[in-house]
């Protein structure tokens, strides 16, 4: 080799990079994927609100007790403990409706009927009800009470509903007793559940004391969306970059290529054009889910906390104000030149499509280790894993911006975290430069990584 | 791009110096030295697998050297120093990109602008007879020939009937589509290859086997644009295995076998050196023990025309004189050089031994 030749030297690293954003343009596929991968992180927000919405609506309604819809005419309640005395004690029933309503549908409080106890059996107060009768009855048990809700065996009421009104009773016969033996409310939450919550500390409260902005949930989703992100951009482009340089290797392109342009020129063009593409799929992305954002919130009036409450969408970014944004996107480039030029050295140990099966499937590995790490590291928040994922690659990648932005590391670790990544894609870069000219000229199909730094040797 | 135009005084030379290179402890290119002080045509021949193709990776810089230089004008041949063309054995193109793209590229990689890109490939395209694949409406111009032609009737007599051909059919004018590359023939990628070669006009032209694969006519097609370009000035490095071609055009050689030169020089001079030992003799009757009689070996026989190999003129005068002297009639005395084929084979059978 001519010893003064810069191996180093990126001469004609415009035109590759040119030509292959221009063919990523045109190519039918990449289009297509660029159109669709937009679209879902558009919509990616609002389908998830939706669909969420869809679930809880659902839910609640099964267990929501509308007053207003309950079709009886008449509700006899038999309190054998003699606690609700009145009808003003469940007023919960009629609560939404005024007292003197007189639609017949719904239940006002004229329909209740608070009967004097009796020792009538079950039996006897079902052959007075009518049709559109209800009858709670409350007495007394071995283990405290019970209150069961009786209709006529021919009966029009709806068994929800009958369930509702002997719910709604059943509470309001609680607080009743609650309050007629000085016991608070606090004090009763805490017999039910088993919990004292005088000593519990609010998360505004705990985040506080611990200097955290943002809870461990919030940060587990942050570390799950912006790792998802990175993992994205990872498999989007090495598949194609792989593909790229074996083919170019295949066809022996690469040898008219090499007497034109210098080998790392070639890589980098290759690498940082298909960058390009990923990186203003990722802008047009979270524009659009921005855009999405906006629209649900200033025309359907459903806020952006609720949104974003509803799942994960690409509107993360914004999240965290400038400098956080930056750092975001500063990581998403880094972690792409490390996979991409990862991508590239494996791709010119190939000779056949079996090699590239194998050098995609290497190169995804990694990327899905370090996702599974940063993931995993979320949902631990714990501070020395926090730091330590931060720190070393290639799971910082994936993981250090999340942990600067909901404030687990501190800028100086952040800044170390970079330093780290860059010298690792410099270290790549060298070795690149040394054996991507041999390799893409070698016929070898070993593709392991002892054949890349042993080429890189020489 | 530097342009490397050809001075009169001859200054620009190529200098291929103690060329060496090894996988391991195989050494596949061994001290090989040669040198080209004016344009002209040369010729790296050798086995298979004797190092031609890397000897060519190693002089244009894309193959790291274990030893020796390799210069241009004096300074170290890289694509900065000189405007190189290089027609690879191992032909390719993208498959999927268009043609005008990829040449394009090429021309744009080279550091010719645009226009003249487009200007050289409209004629590179026409002079190799490759335009119905690079323009579409030039492929369809030949479907619509080709369909013209589908129409055509003759009556009785052979006579093109032409009322109902004048003009395309309405409703039958397919719509033109280029081929993809990966559908083009052998040889028209290889002409492509060859255009993508030629797109910055090079100085130095590196082709490596270029008329393996093609057809009598674009041979002839290929072979009329080398002669212009050594006509123009150019200097060429040409590996083949065609050696008929390769005595057509080259004027020095170095022939390889297992990874070291073993002949180089010019042709003629070598040649020369081995003199002329070919002797094709006619006569009209058997002449077989003059032969024996003047040691002379015997090659081939038919009908009293003798194909004879003598050790040189010395030989082949005494063989002659021997004739005269015994009367015997001759239609034919041919004495001649060895070929380059017969160079070749020995040269590689003296390497074997």
């Amino acid at each position: 080799m001519n010893k003064r030749e810069n191996i180093y030297s990126l001469e004609g690293f415009s035109k590759v990079f040119k030509f292959t954003v221009r063919q990523t343009f045109k190519n039918k596929g990449y289009l297509l994927s660029f159109v669709i991968f937009v679209l879902v992180m558009t919509l990616m927000g609002p389908l998830q609100y939706l669909g969420q919405s869809a679930g809880q609506g659902a839910a609640e309604d099964s267990m929501n007790f509308n007053s207003a819809e309950v079709d009886v005419d008449n509700i006899y309640i038999y309190d054998q403990l003699g606690v609700i005395q009145s009808s003003d004690n469940v007023k919960d029933l009629y609560e939404s409706r005024g007292k003197d309503d007189d639609k017949e549908a719904g239940i006002t409080s004229d329909k209740i009927n608070v009967e004097e106890a009796t020792d009538a059996s079950e039996d006897s107060i079902i052959s007075g009800l009518k049709k559109k009768d209800v009858a709670v009855v409350i007495t007394a048990s071995e283990t405290g009470y019970k209150v069961n809700g009786i209709i006529a065996d021919d009966s029009d009421v709806e068994i929800d509903d009958l369930d509702g009104i002997t719910e709604v009773i059943k509470d309001d016969f609680d607080t009743k007793r609650f309050e007629d033996n000085d016991v608070k409310a606090e004090d009763a939450q805490m017999i039910f559940s088993g919990v004292n919550t005088d000593g519990v500390t609010s998360e505004t409260e705990y985040l506080s004391k611990e200097s955290k902005a943002i809870s461990g949930q919030k940060y587990m989703f942050y570390m799950l969306g912006f790792s998802m992100i990175v993992f994205i951009v990872v498999s989007m482009s090495t598949s194609y970059i792989i593909t790229s340089v074996t083919e170019e290797k295949q066809s022996k392109l690469v040898e008219s290529l090499l007497v034109s342009v210098r080998p790392m020129a070639l890589l980098l063009g290759k690498v940082c054009g298909m960058m390009s593409y990923v990186v203003l799929l990722l802008i047009c992305g979270v524009i659009g889910s921005n855009v999405s954002g906006y629209v649900m919130e200033n025309v359907f009036n459903i806020t952006e906390e609720k949104f974003s409450n509803s799942g994960f969408n690409f509107s993360i970014f914004k999240d965290f104000g400038v400098v956080g944004g930056v750092a975001l996107v500063l990581s998403v480039i880094l972690a792409f030149l490390a996979f991409g030029m990862i991508s590239g050295l494996f791709g010119s140990t190939c000779n056949k499509t079996e090699d590239m099966q194998n050098a995609t499937g290497n190169v995804m590995t990694i990327s899905m280790i370090s996702y599974f790490a940063a993931v995993a590291a979320g949902g631990m928040d714990n501070d020395i894993v926090n730091k330590l994922i931060a720190l070393i690659p290639p799971f910082s990648y994936f993981a250090a911006p999340v942990t600067y932005v909901t404030g687990r590391i501190s800028a100086p670790i952040l800044i170390i975290s970079y330093v780290i990544q860059i010298a690792l894609i410099v270290g790549i870069v060298v070795i690149s430069a040394k054996s991507y000219r041999n390799l893409l000229l070698s016929d070898s199909t070993t593709q392991k990584l002892k054949t890349i730094f042993k080429s890189a040797k020489g | 791009m530097l342009n490397c135009n050809l001075k009169e005084d001859g200054r620009m030379s190529l200098v291929v110096k103690n060329l060496y290179k090894k996988y391991g402890e195989k050494v596949v290119v061994d001290d090989i030295s040669f040198e080209m002080p004016k344009p002209g045509v040369y010729a790296l021949l050798g086995t298979n697998g004797a190092g031609k193709t890397t000897s060519i990776r190693m002089i244009l810089g894309m193959l790291d050297k274990d030893g020796g230089e390799v210069t241009w004008d004096g300074k170290p041949l890289n694509f900065d120093t000189c405007n190189i063309g290089y027609l690879a054995e191992e032909r390719g193109l993208y498959p999927k990109y268009t043609l005008v793209d990829q040449i394009r590229y090429f021309g744009e990689l080279r550091g010719v602008d645009r226009k003249t890109v487009d200007e050289r490939i409209k004629y590179w395209a026409e002079r190799l007879k490759v335009e119905e694949y690079i323009y579409p409406e030039k492929a369809a111009e030949l479907l619509e020939k080709q369909q013209y032609e589908g129409r055509v009737r003759y009556d009785e007599n052979g006579n093109a009937i032409s009322e109902d051909f004048s003009a395309p059919k309405k409703g039958r004018k397919k719509k033109a589509k280029l081929q993809s590359p990966d559908q083009l023939s052998k040889g028209n990628q290889q002409k492509i290859q060859f255009l993508i070669a030629m797109i910055s006009e090079p100085d130095l032209l590196v082709l490596d086997e270029p008329f393996s694969g093609l057809d009598p006519v674009n041979t002839d097609i290929l072979k009329e644009v080398v002669r212009e370009q050594i006509a123009a000035g150019k200097y060429i490095i040409m590996s083949s295995h065609q050696m008929e071609v390769v005595e057509e055009f080259c004027t020095d050689i170095t022939i390889l076998h297992r990874s070291k030169a073993v002949v180089s020089g010019n042709l003629n001079e070598i040649k020369k050196e081995r003199g002329r030992v070919n002797l094709s003799l006619k006569v009209e009757q058997d002449i077989s023990s003059y032969i024996k009689e003047a040691g002379v070996e015997l090659v081939s026989e038919k009908e009293f025309e003798y194909t004879l190999k003598v050790t040189g003129d010395e030989q082949a005068n005494k063989l002659l004189s021997s004739l005269i002297n015994a009367g015997i009639s001759i239609v034919k005395f041919d004495l001649s050089e060895m070929s380059l084929h017969e160079i070749f084979v020995n040269a590689v059978g003296e390497g074997e031994e």
